[in-house]
Order: C-alpha cells, then structure tokens, then sequence
C-alpha cells in the first residue's frame, strides 16, 4: 500500500537524520521536539502525520500560546506573513492561542523522492525560525504586523538572491 | 508543455471547460461559477510551476475594502485553521482574496484525479466559505459566528 510505503520513507528519512522521535501507530505521526534559532523562540514541536494514501502534514507547534488580548494582533501578522507563500501557511488557533506552520504535501500517487520529504518536513522549522521573531515583536514589543511582516519578507528575498 | 502542462489540459478538456492557456509562464486561467447569493464566481488559476509542482488558486471577483480588512483578516484566520489542503490568503494592498492549494509530482505526471483534486478542493472551499465574505463584510456578523455556522452544516 502506498500509505505503508509512504510512512516508511518517512520513517527513513527521520532516522538518517538520527532524530529522536516517537512514533504514534494509532495516528500514523511522527512526533520531536526541535531546536531552532529564533529570537526568545528556542524550540518546537514538530508532528508528522501520513494521511489516507498520497498526502501528509507537517505541524511546527511554537512554544507559546498567544494571549487572548492579542490574538487579532497575531492573526494580523500571520496574514501578513502568510501572503504569497507556497508551501504551507502559519495558523492561530482563536480559542486557545496555539501557533503553528502547517504543511501539506499532496504527493500523489508516484514514487516519492526523499528529497521533498525532506523540503516538505524543513519547511516549517524554516518558516519558524524565519518569522518567529517577528512575532515576538509585534505581541510584546509593539512592532507593527504588516511592517514587520514586509521586512521580514524582504529579508528571504534578498537572502535567496544573494544564495 | 512540459508533463503537468499536458495533464492540466487533459483535465480541463475532459471537463469541457474553456480556458485561457499562456504558454509563456505555463498558466491555464478560466473562470467558475460559485453557489452563492453573494460571492458566485471566482477565477481559477492553474500553474505549473517546474517541472513537479503545480499550484492552483480561486480567485474572488470581489475586494475586501480597507475598513473591513481586520475583520477579514480574523474570518480568515479562524477558517485556515485546521484545514487539510490549502489556506485561504489576503492581499493587504488591495485586498484581493483567494484559495490556494499545490501538489508535488516527482515524476512531472500527475494523473486526472490527482488534478481534480487540487482544482475541486480550491472550487469548493472558495464556495464554502464564500457568502462567509460578505457575512462579515457587509452584514456585521461576527467571524467565530459565521465560521462555527458553516462547519456545523458540513
């Protein structure tokens, strides 16, 4: 089944990089914790869930709940942010504060190369450490969302040019 | 045409659909009725963007005025979360709103249903969520509201 397939090369994937992860039989999820390098922002949650035969998610948790008061400043940034983006989007649970990156790779039904596995799983880590700063700035230190958002952006832009 | 090209036209063919094909930067563009009161079209936008990835986006006929932006912005929000394939996304410039959904296909041959996918899943979530706009737009309904009362129909 692709499915079984899939998963395994996850599960590949996940052991050549020699992570440290449980994995969830029930759920079909792959679940660590990840260093990353973003401002106050120094780890998350990542879980990788295989769904039906062709597609999974990714879901980079960031270690904080937003506060209710500023939630519609975050949901602000992360509009911002998620404009124009391909792989994936940032997402705010109203209810409780949660953010995330969510990623879904809808692969098909083709022979999946580890390679976007890996791009598919990165992205989020990427995206965290890209513009978790930003976040810290504008729900604790005042920053304007949209600017700080723009800036941001610009920043990958001429990053990739300059790459 | 590259192989995402030729099953995007395939697709789009056997659906009996017109369309606009620009060759140059590989996009195919037509536009779709919607079951709406209020938001009953969007343009759909079909991109292959290389060799393996193909995007697609709904695009309303409509643009979120500047003074109901914060309130979009929240409906949007509330709508993403949790979704499967694809997120809606608001221009803040000029307030254009679409859905967007993409596929990676390592062997550049997606099949029919693995298109329809892509296409169906960015119709019909431009079309549920669709009136929400205007909800909350035009007829002061609060976003949690309008959100919680679509997703208790599904």
């Amino acid at each position: 089944m692709q499915s079984t397939s899939l998963t395994e090369r996850i599960r590949h994937y996940y052991d050549a990089q020699e992570w440290r992860y449980q994995y969830d039989e029930e759920k079909n999820m792959f679940r660590m914790y990840m260093k990353i390098d973003a401002d106050e922002l120094d780890s998350c949650e990542v879980r990788t869930t295989v769904r039906k035969d062709d597609y999974f998610t990714t879901l980079v948790n960031l270690p904080l709940n937003v506060p209710e008061k500023k939630r519609h400043l975050a949901a602000s940034y992360i509009s911002a942010v998620n404009y124009g983006l391909l792989l994936g989007c940032f997402e705010l649970d109203f209810r409780d504060g949660e953010i995330r990156y969510k990623n879904t790779c809808f692969c098909g039904d083709t022979d999946f190369d580890e390679r976007y596995i890996e791009r598919h799983i990165l992205v989020g880590l990427q995206m965290c450490e890209l513009y978790g700063p930003g976040l810290i700035d504008v729900l604790f230190r005042g920053a304007d969302p949209a600017e700080t958002a723009k800036k941001l952006k610009d920043k990958d832009r001429e990053d990739e040019e300059s790459f | 045409m590259n192989g995402i090209e030729t099953a995007v036209k395939a697709y789009l063919d056997s659906q009996n659909w017109h369309y606009q094909h620009d060759a140059e930067k590989r996009i195919f563009r037509l536009g779709m009725r919607l079951e709406n009161e209020d938001a009953d079209s969007c343009d759909i936008t079909l991109q292959a963007r290389d060799e393996e990835d193909l995007s697609c986006r709904a695009t309303y006929e409509f643009k979120v005025p500047e003074s109901k932006r914060a309130a979009v912005t929240e409906y949007i929000t509330r709508v993403n979360y949790g979704m499967f394939l694809g997120n809606f996304q608001m221009d803040l410039r000029d307030g254009e709103i679409f859905y967007k959904t993409y596929g990676v296909f390592s062997d550049g041959v997606p099949q029919n249903d693995e298109i329809r996918r892509i296409v169906q899943v960015a119709i019909r979530m431009a079309e549920k969520y669709g009136q929400g706009f205007y909800e909350v737009m035009y007829k002061g309904a609060s976003p949690k509201t309008v959100v919680e009362q679509i997703e208790a129909n599904d």
